[in-house]
């Protein structure tokens, strides 16, 4: 008798451990995300992300124009022209993104101005509890449109696992904001999580023109230290809400 | 570095690339950009081309805005303020410029090394700079000798003379750049501040004349020749990895179950059927 119940004790256990590893592995194999996902492949543009292509446009001073002159009389045509001494050509410093929260995943990290790293990948601040942004490009509200890259590590071997792991859980229509240095704050609404072969992001991911458009990016996929780390970088796209 | 030769007041302009002169400009292919410096100290002029006022009243240290021209073959005279084709000869003279389709080009109004004013057209490289960099070309268009190009102390372009530039990429960021005589450590010019934006091309001119003692520098920049970065990096330490299929847990969860089911079931069929 007492073996029997036993039995019954330890069946009842085992199917509830075959129901629990069935439902894990059929959410793995068929994830109820409704997101675009794109698996490593080749490092063909993906079909959602549409910015324009990124030509060289024609040369377009940034020096103010104070001294454009109109001609003097008849019809020739008016030619802008321009001072071009050293002083009408000084560097900007526009207002930069110095926090990023996206409230649905607990995130919020500091934002540093990054640049490119040696082997020509973009910079990326060494803790992966702060992120950078990309400071050649776009910044969030500049009137210019683009896209605003922000990205950090997912983890460091000095630091740790960092706060971006959960981006992976971000879901359509959440909302990013981005706090300014000079105080005022940028909201984005996600629009798209996409995933690319960590060699084959598209360089569409940086353009400078087209609509404005906030790219968080990590790093995703399985792990390979002999391929050089994660294989694939997780890429969410949001859109400025109510501008 | 492109060497291009002009002689003022002659029909002698040297052509922008090697096409074959045309006689007039109505072979329009495409268009071309050009832009105009004026680097001759102390004379506002007027500006035709193929006879036709185009910049009047332009002064020394301006550039104008990019001009899209249809490509072909311009004549080029600059006037004195006032004077006009009919009432005077021109300052200076260039015939048959050739304006390829595409071009990008800035048309330069200066003194040769002796002090003459002339044109000079210089061909801008356009091509794309990599993620993080800038391009600084470097014009000598001034009645000056030879000279050298510091940046941050360092000689960058050396023995630059007129009418010739010298080019390259440099990481993005601020320079203190500055002009010496070439060999030496007499500054003629600077030392300035350059900020060389990402993307962008910095063209310098060095302009006037050593002897008049009115030597200055005027900046051009053609930005949009950025490209995106290699890629981006994102993590090291592998602690968060996505595998791609079923989760090892629930594998081993799964065959624990299974044995132990079997196990259960073995216990509990044999003595049902004992009874």
């Amino acid at each position: 008798m007492r073996t029997t119940k036993a039995a019954r004790v330890i069946a009842v256990v085992a199917l509830v451990g075959l129901v629990i590893s069935l439902t894990a592995a059929w959410s793995r194999l068929d994830p109820p995300s409704p997101v675009p996902e794109r698996e490593a492949g080749p490092p063909a543009v993906s079909t959602n992300v549409q910015a324009p292509r990124d030509l060289p446009p024609v040369a377009k001073p940034p020096w103010p124009s104070e001294t454009r002159q109109s001609p003097s009389t008849g019809s020739p045509p008016v030619v802008g022209r321009d001072d071009a001494g050293l002083g009408a050509f000084a560097a900007q410093a526009p207002a930069r993104p110095v926090r990023i929260r996206m409230a649905s995943t607990r995130i919020d990290a500091r934002v540093r101005p990054v640049g490119v790293a040696s082997d020509g990948q973009m910079q990326l601040p060494p803790n992966p509890r702060v992120m950078g942004w990309y400071r050649y490009g776009p910044a969030p509200a500049s009137g210019e449109g683009g896209s605003v890259v922000i990205a950090g590590h997912l983890d460091s071997n000095r630091f740790g696992l960092g706060p971006l792991v959960r981006l992976r859980d971000i879901e359509l229509g959440e909302s990013v904001q981005v706090a300014m240095s000079d105080g005022t704050m940028s909201t984005y609404t996600v629009e798209r999580v996409q995933r690319f072969d960590r060699r084959g992001l598209p360089a569409t991911l940086f353009s400078r023109t087209g609509p404005e458009r906030l790219r968080i990016v990590t790093c995703g996929g399985a792990f390979d230290a002999e391929a050089g780390g994660y294989q694939q970088n997780l890429v969410v796209t949001a859109v400025p809400s109510g501008r | 570095m492109r060497r291009t030769a002009a002689v003022a007041t002659t029909a002698g302009l040297a052509a922008l690339l090697a096409a074959p002169m045309a006689t007039a400009q109505a072979q329009s292919q495409g268009d071309a950009t050009v832009s105009v410096l004026h680097g001759v100290p102390g004379l506002t002029v007027d500006v035709y081309a193929n006879g036709e006022e185009i910049l009047p009243d332009f002064e020394p240290g301006t550039l104008t805005d990019p001009l899209t021209l249809p490509a072909g073959t311009y004549d080029l005279q600059v006037f004195a303020d006032g004077d006009t084709p009919d009432s005077a000869d021109p300052a200076i003279e260039a015939s048959g410029v050739e304006v390829p389709a595409g071009a990008n080009a800035t048309v330069v109004a200066h003194l040769d090394a002796d002090g003459n004013p002339t044109l000079t057209p210089f061909v801008n490289d356009t091509s794309s700079t990599a993620a993080g960099e800038a391009r600084l070309t470097v014009r000598h268009t001034a009645a000056a000798p030879g000279v050298d190009v510091r940046a941050d102390g360092e000689v960058l372009f050396d023995n630059l003379t007129n009418p010739n530039e010298a080019s390259g990429d440099v990481p993005a960021g601020t320079y203190s750049a500055d002009v010496v005589l070439t060999g030496t450590e007499d500054v003629v010019l600077g030392p300035a501040d350059l900020d060389l934006a990402e993307g962008t091309s910095t063209i310098v001119y060095a302009w006037g004349s050593a002897e008049e003692g009115n030597l200055d520098l005027a900046v051009q920049s053609i930005d949009g020749l950025h490209s995106a970065p290699a890629g981006v990096p994102g993590g090291e330490a592998g602690l968060a990895p996505e595998s791609q299929g079923v989760p090892a847990w629930a594998l081993g969860l799964g065959l624990t179950s299974a044995l132990a089911l079997a196990f259960a079931g073995r216990q509990l069929l044999p003595s049902r059927a004992r009874r």
